[in-house]
């Protein structure tokens, strides 16, 4: 399930911003018509309203949004960065990888994303993700984690 | 007992978070009613314990609310560790 959700995952060395960070790794889910630019817009103002919440883990970040905010279809996206960005002047919220969620409804992503959490609950996992030198890399991993 | 997990959106942390709890629950024998909403609505909603991250839980923070603040979402024992001391030990 996980590993169908999860599409156009990218690696990049540095972003300027959490912003870009976010605009960044929603591009291939914009690129291919799953999101509206309004859910990007979403995610940030979220952040920028009630703070860098989306860090859920040290080093991961899930921005998400509401379903009307934008959504077309269900979908994942994972940006890596091989320097971290800064959500916030707090050393807590630095975050390398970057999953955006868009969800349809309250109810379809669920299975990906307790699959995701058990993915993510192992530490080793996070710094396996991060120390991913290719996308290879990091899809072998979110494979086994799929069934 | 009623435990609020709460998130920004309650669609993303807060689901991860309420199987948690449940998990946790479970192993320490407490029986809650556990549930799962976004901010806004957790405002008007009663409960017992409100959990959730600590960046947004704290702004149910009003000295009334019994708030559970988590700073890693996925960190099961901290998870155990906080429901103990806020319910178990403190009450």
């Amino acid at each position: 399930m996980l590993n169908e959700i999860i599409g156009g995952i990218q690696i990049a060395d540095k972003v300027e911003s959490w912003q870009d960070a976010i605009e960044l790794a929603a591009s291939p889910l914009l690129q291919k018509g799953m999101i509206k630019e309004d859910y990007i817009d979403a995610m940030i103002t979220n952040i920028n309203k009630l703070g860098p919440y989306v860090i859920i883990a040290p080093h991961v970040a899930i921005p998400h949004a509401r379903p009307e905010d934008g959504v077309n279809k269900l979908a994942m996206s994972l940006l890596k960065l091989n320097q971290p960005i800064a959500f916030s002047e707090e050393e807590r919220h630095q975050a390398s990888l970057i999953f955006i969620l868009a969800a349809t409804d309250n109810q379809t992503h669920l299975k990906a994303l307790s699959q995701l959490s058990t993915m993510l609950s192992e530490e080793e996992n996070i710094d396996t993700l991060i120390n991913g030198k290719t996308i290879e890399d990091l899809q072998i991993l979110i494979d086994k984690y799929s069934e | 007992m009623k435990i609020l997990v709460v998130c920004g959106n309650g669609l993303g942390s807060s689901f991860i978070v309420e199987m948690n709890v449940k998990k946790a629950l479970k192993e320490l024998n407490i029986e809650a009613d556990v549930s799962h909403t976004d901010l806004a609505t957790s405002k008007t909603e009663p409960a017992d314990y409100y959990i959730g991250s600590k960046d947004i839980i704290e702004n149910l923070d009003d000295g009334n609310r019994k708030i559970i603040p988590l700073i890693n979402l996925l960190n099961q024992q901290e998870l155990m560790d906080a429901l103990q001391k806020q319910i178990i030990v403190e009450g």
